[in-house]
């Protein structure tokens, strides 16, 4: 009986027939079966390299690939690969970023990716726009260079052994039809069919029925169909993806360069031009529903000294003229760094919280960036984000806004 | 007999992967890639996407002329689930 049902299902759902049209909106299919299914070798294509070998031939550019991630300057943690300009403010500083990543060809399962970050904060006097991240240099410029891969972490005969039992199960017939699409189809011929057989028994024959109460019956198959293969898919999806999607790591170095000035303890106005300089690695997991990021990073920076004040006095006056400059050259400062972030994203919005504690000044560091803005590509483009540190003990809120400047 | 078909790949995902049969294909920047195919031989090609929730990708299969497809949902077009960070799909089709 089984049987029979799933070869009528193939009698009203013949490959290539006109009457299918609308049922297969992107593609009207054959009408006659291509490639028969048979379930063994179903599975058997997943799993095995073929004679027909694939290989890349470079082809004249027709557009640039688009890789976008959260907007830049946004996020700390996660590697970057944009090619973009951004601006963090908070009500006491800000900084400018400006970031460039060549692309680069999808080389299999792996992506490699090169980047290149200059970044300067508006006010040289303040690094407010540093904010909470502990691992940030402070400079009147900084420049980072990375090296990021990303690796597929697939199961393509696991997804293949799913869905060709699916397919086998629903009955399908041509191999040309097993897809996640095309299971999608097959269920909703059958709610259609379902649907016309339930209509009532005073009614026209199927085939003589009303345009527009076809229409309503196919709306109807497609809401049941979506419904059903909403369920199917997550299951399809967790064979192919299972719980770990993708895996990333990075390399990242960085240099700071910041013009200082201070009085000797002689009091006299010297110049300083010492750089600051991070190592950092970057491991990260991609979930089907989320990613997390870890950074380790080693930093030697400066920090100026408290200020002291020389006053002269004026020649003619009471008065007198003081400047304050830090007292000796900047202290050097080495940091070792752990930071983690984790990335949700959710319908309008996208949030990527971040802990960061450094070993060597025991300061904790936090931040919530939240993404709000998107642009017409529906990338995410801007938001806001709060970040606190232990050592300043004040939250601060900042607002970004990223301008992808490939598409 | 071999013949070359265009696979355009265009997503606005952070990451995205092709296979064909069985092997993974390298993607131009540009979205492009070239896969090799036997004349009225069933092909399977497995694709899917990474990034925030939304995010689309359309692939178009394009034989060389005179060649034609035979596949089912063409052009393909996908998204990423709420919620979720990756999809992906199968196809399997024939050139003619």
């Amino acid at each position: 009986m089984k049987l029979l049902k799933f070869f009528a299902i193939f009698i009203v759902l013949p490959i290539s027939s006109g009457a299918t049209s609308a049922v297969f909106a992107q593609t009207p299919p054959e009408s006659e079966i291509v490639v028969p299914f048979v379930l063994d070798e179903c599975i058997k294509s997943f799993t095995s390299p073929q004679q027909a070998a694939t290989i890349s031939v470079r082809m004249e550019n027709k557009a640039e690939e688009t890789r976008q991630g959260l907007p830049l300057a946004a996020s700390n943690v996660a590697p970057n690969a944009t090619t973009a300009v951004a601006i963090v403010a908070s009500d006491k500083d800000g900084r400018g970023v400006i970031s460039f990543s060549p692309k680069r060809p999808v080389q299999g399962r792996a992506t490699n990716n090169w980047s290149l970050e200059i970044s300067a904060p508006f006010s040289k006097q303040d690094n407010q726009a540093v904010l909470a991240s502990l691992a940030g240099l402070g400079g009147d410029i900084v420049a980072s260079g990375s090296f990021s891969r990303f690796l597929w972490d697939i199961s393509p005969a696991d997804y293949g052994r799913a869905i060709c039992q699916e397919c086998a199960r629903v009955g399908i017939r041509d191999l040309l039809l097993c897809s996640q699409f095309g299971l999608r189809q097959v269920a909703k011929q059958r709610h259609l069919d379902e649907l016309k057989r339930q209509r009532p028994s005073d009614s026209s024959a199927p085939q003589e029925i009303r345009q527009e109460d076809l229409e309503k019956l196919d709306a109807t198959a497609e809401e049941l169909a979506q419904r059903e293969s909403d369920v199917l898919d997550a299951k399809l999806q967790d064979a192919l993806f299972g719980r770990l999607a993708s895996k990333v790591w990075s390399l990242e170095a960085s240099v700071g360069h910041k013009e200082r000035t201070f009085f000797t303890p002689a009091a006299e106005k010297e110049e300083e031009h010492r750089a600051g300089h991070s190592f950092s690695a970057v491991g990260g997991l991609v979930f089907q529903s989320w990613s997390t990021y870890t950074k380790l990073t080693g930093k030697r920076d400066y920090k100026e000294n408290d200020k002291a004040t020389l006053c002269k006095p004026i020649t003619g006056s009471i008065l007198e003229n003081c400047t304050s400059q830090p007292l000796g050259r900047a202290k050097e400062v080495e940091s070792l760094i752990l930071a983690t972030e984790g990335r949700f994203f959710f319908r309008g919005f996208a949030l990527a919280p971040s802990v960061q504690y450094d070993f060597e000044t025991d300061v904790w560091g936090f931040e919530a960036p939240l993404f709000l803005i998107r642009n017409s590509d529906d990338r995410f483009t801007g938001g806001f984000k709060l970040a606190w540190r232990s050592d300043q003990d004040n939250l601060v809120a900042a607002v970004f806004i990223t301008k992808p400047l490939l598409p | 007999m071999i013949i070359p078909v265009t696979v355009v790949f265009q997503s606005n995902g952070q990451k995205r992967f092709l296979m064909h049969n069985g092997n993974f294909v390298p993607i131009e920047p540009t979205g492009t890639a070239v896969i090799q195919c036997q004349q009225n031989v069933a092909e399977l090609i497995l694709f899917g996407i990474e990034g925030p929730s939304g995010s689309t990708a359309t692939i178009t299969l394009t034989p060389q002329a005179p060649h034609i497809l035979k596949i089912v949902g063409h052009p393909i077009k996908g998204k990423i689930a709420q919620g979720k960070t990756v999809w992906g799909d199968n196809r399997f089709f024939v050139v003619k």
